[in-house]
């Protein structure tokens, strides 16, 4: 009935699919490197752990040209405006990664100079344990992340509706 | 910066000689002239085709090629399992499913950024105290040990899980039900907890050396009586 029947050698797919998959594999960060977690950040982007194994080494320094946005380390109340105006500078669909306990709650910082956990200014995605969170951690975000990613429609917001097989 | 004034040397093949004489005719640079070797000479012609630094800069790009692949494959090759890891903090659970824990508030004490709360409790059992909850926020704790080192009773140690990831905060708070690992998962952090702590006593017993555990020190071999403290 379909084209699939007429011609097998054709594999149809719908669009929100499609462009997820390539949404989920070609994610470009936006390094927000606030503190120690950058270096581990650094890191994983290295010939040891290699994130562009997951299509994510594109570490864009401009926000014009990000996809997801990696907050690693202490977000300070000061540096809380810039942060949320980096993000405002990002295109859709964005997503942010809190990395490390400092990013995700404030951690060990319970004083008045530290935003406890960056999902006070910004929507976290994917949260992230560690003290700093080893590379490995983070490749799991990211995974996490595409995961999430997978599970979207093609505004990068809601649900994706189900496939159904008569 | 113009030539004139750029603290730059004559080319090193053009000798001492012409260096004397290019600081007797420009005087500003007798200071680099007095300490060749921090100032930059003037490029040679090969630095300055930069057909050279270039070549050899791919050699070394092309010979990587040959060398040995030192990527870790991350979900597949997971991170060499030592007990010295310091991964997630969890709860010892003794053979008959109850924690070795008795609530003495210690690591809650000690924990650096106040992750754990414990509310305490009484039971029947010879040990009569006993966690009523015992919670984590995991997106507090930073991994540090402390609590595995105050710990009188080596009830909490740290697991080899290291990667936690979630996408709620709520995921991160982790209670009783999840923390408890088996205490046969865990033979091997304890026994480095008791070799490694041991270490910094000096008042270390001789009895110390548990006859439960995987790890005896050789120095009390066939000197101690073994005491099992649990």
């Amino acid at each position: 009935m379909g084209v699939e029947d007429k011609f097998p050698e054709v594999v149809t797919s719908r669009l929100t699919d499609l462009v997820g998959w390539a949404r989920k594999n070609s994610l470009w960060p936006m390094p927000l490197g606030l503190s120690c977690c950058a270096i581990e950040m650094m890191a994983t982007v290295g010939p040891r752990f290699d994130l562009s194994r997951f299509g994510a080494e594109v570490f864009r320094f401009s926000p014009r040209q990000s996809d997801v946005m990696i907050v690693a380390g202490t977000l300070t109340w000061k540096m809380a405006s810039v942060a949320r105006r980096i993000y405002d500078q990002m295109p859709d669909p964005k997503w942010v990664i809190a990395m490390g306990v400092c990013a995700s709650s404030g951690g060990l910082y319970r004083n008045y100079a530290v935003v406890p956990g960056v999902d006070r200014i910004l929507p976290v995605d994917v949260y992230t344990m560690g003290c700093p969170p080893r590379p490995d951690t983070l490749i799991r975000a990211v995974m996490e992340l595409q995961k999430k990613i997978d599970e979207l429609a093609i505004d990068g917001r809601r649900p994706r509706e189900p496939v159904f097989v008569q | 910066m113009s030539p004139e004034s750029a603290p730059v040397l004559p080319p090193p093949a053009a000798g001492a000689a012409s260096a004397a004489s290019a600081a007797s005719g420009a005087p500003r640079f007798a200071a680099a002239v007095a300490n060749p070797k921090v100032m930059r000479h003037a490029l040679t012609t090969n630095e300055k085709l930069f057909v050279g630094p270039f070549l050899k800069s791919l050699l070394y790009t092309f010979s990587r090629m040959f060398k040995k692949d030192i990527t870790r494959r991350y979900p597949e090759q997971k991170m060499e399992n030592k007990p010295s890891l310091h991964g997630v903090p969890v709860l010892v659970m003794k053979e008959d499913g109850a924690p070795r824990c008795v609530a003495c508030g210690l690591c809650e004490f000690v924990c650096p950024p106040r992750a754990i709360d414990i509310q305490p409790g009484e039971t029947d059992r010879p040990i009569e105290r006993e966690p009523k909850s015992f919670v984590i926020d995991m997106l507090r704790c930073i991994e540090c040990s402390y609590c595995e080192e105050v710990c009188p009773e080596e009830a909490i140690v740290m697991s080899t899980d290291y990667e936690v990831v979630g996408r709620r905060r709520e995921d991160f708070v982790w209670d009783l039900k999840k923390l408890l690992k088996p205490i046969a998962q865990l033979k091997d952090r304890i026994a480095w907890v008791r070799r490694t702590y041991r270490r910094w006593d000096s008042n270390a017993d001789a009895s110390a050396p548990p006859e439960g555990g995987v790890y005896r020190d050789p120095r009390w071999a066939g000197k101690s009586k073994p005491v099992d403290h649990h």
